[in-house]
Parts: structure tokens; C-alpha cells; sequence
């Protein structure tokens, strides 16, 4: 584990949940986020990452699940089943998977509603500035209905947003769902200087493992579940199983064509 | 015609007071609030009792605005009904639909919890007012304007138009200016994501009933003047009001306005075919027609 910082911002301790009391998503899984990291949680459909950034943003009790067991400490503060504005107001926001953003409100008013909840006036106004120095396409969309924008400028929004509730830990649901690898590739990099320049900690769900780790100070794997892998960027880019099941080089070399590659050419085995 | 269409106008601004209501109880804690008619009659029976028990006791003078058919006692009474009723509707959510949301209870359970709230609320009129209808200002001549293309019309009716054109700018103006205003918008939109940017959904909630409450009361108080207060007034305004709701898209308060007037001028034309008791099947008629053809009203263009 990386030993830089003493304490964890975010530590989540062995932690289940269970949906309607029976069906368990998360079994037992431990993640740590240092301040100032970005760090990814990889893996695929089902693998239970979104229901651990639901845990960590407190949105369980609404989907009828719970943490049945293990902690979630944010600062030292244990934050498991609390409800969401609790946590919101903790600094914990969430950019979330879908419905991103108001449709019915204009860009500047969903804007203004997520920069009413700060107390104090003057960063309120300079929050504007700010925020469309780092997205300058917001600034000539201002007036749209948030309905009508593009899935870049509705991601971009959605980050705003969340920036402007002052987080200290940022919680990122699949950056990159649905937009095209170059504007991925422009909203990773112009995440991690954003998190450079405001200081904010980011904890980052994806399924696309080549972006995340682009930027990412550390990763963690989700399988069925449970954390399989874990380590630095270049410990996770360099094993097989990862190159193969989710950058998609593996034994592509190899391929002749399509008839032969198989579903699976082996199972995953994350050791080593 | 052309004065069954203006007639059809004042009573649909009063429908479509109402509906605005409904709707934004509806876009905003969603499901069905069948008390929201009753709600009417409780505003109604409120500016009575000021204007017939307290201002008379306290002295304020009976006279009414020249050709208008009331006076100062209304004008006192009107924001204070308003605000009495969106008390009682505010309460009505704590006591009653908070508990069963906190629970679990799905859409049905709140409407049928509000249906029967509706039955409280009307069994409450008529033990204190009784079942007969009554007037404001018993034993007001009713004078009339007479406009061009022999159209007949009271002043109280124009008055009427003028209320709720400017209740209705209120709204408006709230609603797109306004910090609360705005989360309410946010929150109607998208309950969940209001959670996340930190919106207080709590105070959003008494808001809207409060709002609700306070323009379900005006719609009733006008609807006294205009024609008459009777314990099941609001109760029979019920369907026109989910039609002009539903028609309008549920949860869009300029649809609801829109939707208000169609059914009102509906209703109204009706007249010079039908019998006028057959007024409400013609709400109910629309509304079978849009649910059948447009289930997401005039304005409803989003999958959701």
C-alpha cells in the first residue's frame, strides 16, 4: 500500500451490502483513498462498483440496501447508512452514472441551485469564474435547458456542479459512459488538473481501464464483488489478466481472425 | 357562444389554479393528492367564516367595492384563507403523507390516505357550515357589463381573470428567480440528483404544499364569488382538475394553466348542447381521450 500520508481520507473497512436484506453486491472489500489521490476502482458490469460509491455517498437507504457489516470512515468520522445531504454536506459529492444533470433547468440555473447550498456569498461569486475558465463550453451554453446539451457538455456540467459544492472527495461514477475517447481523454486530463489546482481528493468508477489509469495515483480491480487486484498504475497496466480483459491487447498479435478468438481464451486467475 | 367561451375562460382560471397546485404536488412528492379539490373548499369556507364571523365581529365594515360584490372583509380574508390553507395543507403532510413516505408506502397508499383526508376535510364543512349552499353576500343583485358581440359578463368575473393572471405571474416569477424556486424546480426534475447537490428536499416539500394549499384556497374563494360555496364543491371540481392536470402534462404549471382553460371552455361550450349537469362527464371525457391518445399530455415529451 502506498505509505506517503498517515491516515486515510477515505477508508472503507471490509465492507458488505446487502439489497432488500438477501441479494449481497459487496463482500468484505477494503479501500483506501490518500488525500490529494485519484484513485480508480476498475472492473465490469455487476462487479458492485457503483453500489460501493453508493455506499460511500450514502444513497444505499433509497435503493433499499444497507451496509450490513465493516466500516466507512471519512476524516476518522464513520459514515456508513448516513443519508446523503449528511454526507454531501461532509464534502463527499457525487458525479453521478446517469441523470447528471437538472433537464428542465438552464445550464447557469443548475449552477446556481448546487452553488446555493454554499454558505458564504463571496465564493459564490467567484465560483462562477472559475468553473468556466476550466469548461469554457459551459460559458456559451449558459442559457440552454440542461435537456438539450451534448453527453460531453452534460458530463462537464455535472462536474460543475459537484465542484461547486466544495468537495473534498470527489466520487466519479463512469466518467467515460457513453462519450467519444477523445473528449474521455480531454475530461480525464482536465480532471486531474482541476484536482491539482483546487486540492480536492478523487475516487473514480470506471469501466474504461485505459483512461482511468491515465490519470489515476492508484487502482483497485472489482470482480463479482470483491477487490481481486490492486496496486500503482504501472503494477496494474503490466498484468496479464488486466491487459487482457480490460486495455483488450492480450494475445491479440496472435489473432488471425475473428473466427478465432474465443469468448475467453482462459479464466482470470489475479495472482502475481 | 362567444359568451359560453368567456365563461368558459373565468372557470377554466379557476380549474387551472387548482390544477397548477395539484401538478406541482405532483411533479414535485409524486403521486395523486385527491384532497386537492377539498382543499378548495376548505379555502372557500374559510374567507366565510372571516368574512361572515371574525371581520363582522371585529367590525369591519360590509360594504362592497361599487359594482364588485364584495368588500373590504374579503379583501382581508383572501390572503388570509390562503395562508390559513396552506397551513392545513402543510400539517396534512407532516401528519400524514411524511409518515407513510418515510415508510415505504408506494403512490396508491398516498392517494387512497388522501382520499381520505378529502372525506375529513368535507365532513368537517358540512358539520360546521352544514349541507346548503351559500353565498358570500346573500342577496347581492348581480349587475352586468355588456361587451360587444352580446357578450354578458359581471365585473367580479373580470376581477376574477385579473386575481389569477396575477397569482399566476407570482408563480412564475418565484418559481424562475427565486433560490427555493429554483430547487423546487430541481427537485421536480430530479429527486435524487437534488439529494446530491445538498437541495434541502425537506423544506422544498412544505414549500410546495404550502404554495399548493395557498392557490387551491384562492381557487375556491373565486369560485364563491363567481357562483356559489357548497360543501362538495371542491369534491366535484376533483375531475376537472386532474383532467386539466393530466392534459397539461403532470407536473408542468404552464400546462396546467393551459389545460385549465381548454377544460373550462369546454365545459362551458357544452352547455349550449348538453344539459349542464353533464358539465363534468365532458371533463372526464377529455381526460379519458388524452390518456387514451397522449398519456403524457400537451407538453410531456420526455420518456420519463
Amino acid at each position: 500500500m502506498n505509505e506517503t500520508n498517515d491516515k486515510p481520507l477515505l477508508h472503507i473497512e471490509k465492507m458488505e451490502v446487502v439489497y432488500h436484506n438477501v441479494l449481497t453486491a459487496v463482500q468484505g472489500i477494503s479501500i483506501e483513498v490518500r488525500e490529494n489521490q485519484i484513485v480508480a476502482l476498475l472492473g465490469t458490469n455487476g462487479a458492485g462498483k457503483t453500489t460501493t460509491l453508493r455506499a460511500v455517498s450514502g444513497f444505499l437507504g433509497i435503493d433499499d440496501a444497507k451496509v450490513t457489516e465493516g466500516l466507512i470512515r471519512f476524516r476518522g468520522d464513520e459514515i456508513q447508512n448516513r443519508p446523503p445531504h449528511l454526507i454531501t454536506q461532509k464534502g463527499i459529492v457525487l458525479v453521478p452514472e446517469q441523470d447528471k444533470v437538472f433537464d428542465n433547468l438552464t445550464v447557469e440555473e443548475n449552477l446556481q441551485v448546487s452553488a446555493s447550498v454554499r454558505k458564504d456569498r463571496t465564493s459564490r461569486e467567484n465560483s462562477y469564474d472559475f468553473i468556466f475558465n476550466y469548461f469554457a463550453v459551459l460559458a456559451s451554453v449558459r442559457n440552454r435547458l440542461g435537456g438539450y446539451l451534448s453527453g460531453g457538455e452534460r458530463q462537464m456540467l455535472s462536474i460543475s456542479t459537484a465542484l461547486l459544492c466544495n468537495p473534498l472527495l470527489l466520487l466519479v461514477d463512469e466518467l467515460s459512459l457513453g462519450l467519444a475517447p477523445i473528449i474521455v481523454e480531454e475530461l480525464m486530463n482536465l480532471l486531474k488538473t482541476i484536482r491539482t489546482e483546487q486540492g480536492f481528493t478523487v475516487l473514480l468508477v470506471e469501466q474504461n481501464a485505459l483512461g482511468a489509469l491515465g490519470i489515476a495515483d492508484y487502482g483497485y480491480v472489482m470482480e463479482n464483488g470483491r477487490i481481486v487486484f490492486d496496486g500503482d498504475p504501472n503494477r496494474l497496466r503490466s498484468h496479464q489478466d488486466i491487459q487482457e480483459f480490460y486495455l483488450g491487447q492480450g494475445e491479440r498479435e496472435t489473432r488471425k481472425s475473428y473466427r478465432e478468438v474465443k469468448q475467453y481464451r482462459r479464466t482470470r486467475r489475479w495472482y502475481g | 357562444m362567444a359568451e359560453l367561451i368567456v365563461y368558459g375562460i373565468v372557470l377554466g382560471s379557476i380549474i387551472a389554479l387548482g390544477a397548477i397546485g395539484l401538478s406541482l404536488v405532483y411533479g414535485i412528492i409524486r403521486f395523486a393528492n385527491f384532497a386537492h379539490g377539498d382543499l378548495m373548499s376548505a379555502g372557500a369556507y374559510v374567507a366565510l367564516f372571516m368574512v361572515t364571523g371574525v371581520l363582522s365581529w371585529i367590525g369591519v365594515p360590509d360594504n362592497t367595492f361599487g359594482p364588485i360584490s364584495f368588500g373590504w372583509r374579503m379583501v382581508i380574508a383572501f390572503p388570509i384563507s390562503m395562508a390559513v390553507v396552506a397551513v392545513v395543507a402543510i400539517l396534512m403532510d407532516r401528519i400524514l403523507y411524511q409518515k407513510l413516505r418515510t415508510k415505504g408506502s408506494g403512490p396508491v397508499m398516498l392517494a387512497m390516505s388522501s382520499l381520505g383526508a378529502a372525506f375529513i376535510i368535507r365532513m368537517i364543512i358540512l358539520i360546521l357550515w352544514g349541507a346548503d349552499s351559500v353565498f358570500y353576500h346573500p342577496g347581492m343583485m348581480r349587475m352586468f357589463l355588456h361587451l360587444p358581440l352580446g357578450i354578458k359578463i359581471r365585473p367580479d368575473q373580470i376581477l376574477i381573470l385579473i386575481i389569477v393572471a396575477l397569482l399566476f405571474m407570482l408563480l412564475h416569477l418565484f418559481l424562475k428567480n427565486t433560490k427555493m424556486g429554483k430547487a423546487m424546480r430541481a427537485t421536480a426534475d430530479n429527486m435524487e440528483l437534488a439529494l446530491i447537490s445538498g437541495i434541502d428536499t425537506g423544506r422544498v416539500i412544505i414549500w410546495t404544499w404550502g404554495i399548493g394549499g395557498a392557490l387551491a384556497a384562492a381557487a375556491g374563494i373565486l369560485y364563491g364569488i363567481d357562483v356559489q360555496l357548497h360543501p362538495g364543491m371542491g369534491w366535484n371540481f376533483l375531475i376537472p382538475l386532474f383532467a386539466a392536470t393530466i392534459l397539461g402534462s403532470i407536473g408542468n404549471i404552464y400546462g396546467a394553466l393551459i389545460g385549465g382553460l381548454t377544460i373550462g371552455i369546454a365545459q362551458q361550450v357544452s352547455t349550449a348542447y348538453l344539459m349542464p349537469t353533464y358539465k363534468l362527464a365532458v371533463a372526464f371525457i377529455i381526460m379519458i381521450l388524452i390518456l387514451l391518445i397522449r398519456p403524457k399530455g400537451i407538453f410531456g415529451g420526455s420518456g420519463r
